[in-house]
């Protein structure tokens, strides 16, 4: 993955999560799948719905749970943005 | 005019005439035909208080239970159900021409019920509010909508549940419940008033015989209901009812993993799923016992407000 693509979330992803529900369930209606996420993965989604390289995603979600911004969590959301692209529920944004 | 209004001569020689019998299955509408005498009498007594409706109509389905023009005909007999002019079964042995119905009818839902969402669940309904049972084979989901079907709940259905995608009701399809194996016996005890139809025996599913839908809601099989609760049963031996709340998410996966159609439905799957999750509380539960776990459901729907 080059660390300057950006990625955006697909169009008419419908979602539903309740209150002290940690995890929201996304249906993908260009694939027809739908998914479950934790808490975290859905606010990378939400942030994606706007362009995001794999940075800004990263700084964004250490903003959000406090946490110190390193490699660890850098590789995580690495895998994240894999999946997603897997699930095929964000495209690259091409310039 | 319902089915029991004819007797078994004169139905049998409706249902042997090119016509047929037309009848009312609550939402959809069926024309059978057959010369087979037994199987016309058991299926009179099964589906003795449903209506029957002319025949001048459109219907949704017609099953034609017929012997093979073949040999088989007159060695070994079979019976064969044409649906439509197709033959999707096998032959079946002709003393098991009910099943064969039974399958049947539910192949035609299947295959045509698809503007509504299908969940494989039980349905019952106290004071307007529906609960959904949904299951897997075994877990004691027809055992279980059996008996509450005795204790004042009011039966909409046992294989299928339908949901309208525009308005969320449940509609009604009160049709026989084929209980299986030791069900049989534990339903004939738990009440003297049930009917259950003669026994199959051999078949893919073991011995099976079919409960008949209680009058009151075969009466009433035109009246939608608002789903309530949905609750995931598992009949474990020995267990004390455990009804245990289920987060709505999980509940949402349960519920679209136990539909027919909610992939083929796609957005609408969604939102009819997540309109039932909504308005739903959401439970697992675990029984042994058919009065005790009959005594928590009526707690339960005894508590909730009314249905407007």
């Amino acid at each position: 993955m080059n660390e300057s693509t950006r990625w955006q979330s697909v169009n008419h992803i419908e979602t539903y999560s309740t209150q002290g529900d940690d995890d929201t369930i996304v249906y993908n209606p260009l694939s027809g799948e739908t998914h479950q996420l934790n808490l975290m993965a859905i606010d990378a989604l939400n942030f994606m719905q706007q362009p995001a390289n794999l940075q800004s995603l990263t700084d964004h979600i250490c903003l959000l749970y406090q946490s110190p911004n390193t490699d660890e969590i850098n590789q995580q959301m690495r895998q994240l943005v894999e999946q997603f692209d897997d699930l095929g529920l964000i495209t690259v944004c091409w310039p | 005019m319902n089915i029991g209004h004819y007797s078994l001569q004169e139905l049998l020689k409706k249902t042997s005439c090119t016509q047929g019998v037309c009848f009312d299955v609550g939402s959809f509408t069926v024309r059978l035909r057959s010369s087979h005498k037994d199987f016309i009498s058991t299926f009179r007594q099964l589906y003795f208080d449903f209506p029957v409706i002319s025949d001048d109509q459109l219907i949704d389905f017609f099953i034609d239970m017929q012997a093979p023009k073949s040999l088989r005909r007159w060695i070994r007999p079979q019976i064969i159900a044409r649906i439509d002019g197709q033959e999707p079964f096998q032959p079946f042995a002709p003393s098991h021409a009910m099943p064969l119905f039974e399958w049947a009818l539910n192949w035609c839902i299947a295959r045509q019920g698809q503007h509504q969402l299908m969940l494989h669940a039980a349905v019952l309904e106290k004071h307007g509010k529906a609960l959904i049972l949904p299951a897997l084979p075994g877990s004691g989901k027809s055992t279980l909508a059996g008996a509450l079907a005795q204790r004042g709940w009011r039966f909409l259905s046992d294989e299928f549940c339908l949901i309208h995608l525009q308005h969320g009701q449940v509609i009604p399809i009160p049709r026989p419940t084929p209980l299986k194996n030791e069900s049989i016996d534990v339903i004939r005890n738990f009440a003297d008033s049930v009917f259950i139809g003669p026994l199959f025996e051999k078949t893919r599913k073991g011995t099976i015989g079919h409960l008949r839908a209680p009058t009151a809601s075969i009466e009433r099989m035109k009246e939608t209901a608002t789903p309530a609760w949905v609750i995931f049963p598992q009949y474990q031996s020995q267990s004390p009812v455990i009804l245990e709340p289920l987060n709505k998410s999980a509940a949402f996966l349960k519920l679209a993993t136990n539909s027919f159609n909610y992939s083929l439905l796609g957005d609408s799957g969604f939102k009819a799923i997540k309109s039932i999750i909504e308005s739903c509380a959401c439970y697992n539960l675990n029984y042994s016992n058919l009065n005790d776990v009959i005594a928590q459901l009526d707690a339960l729907s005894n508590h909730a407000e009314p249905a407007l």
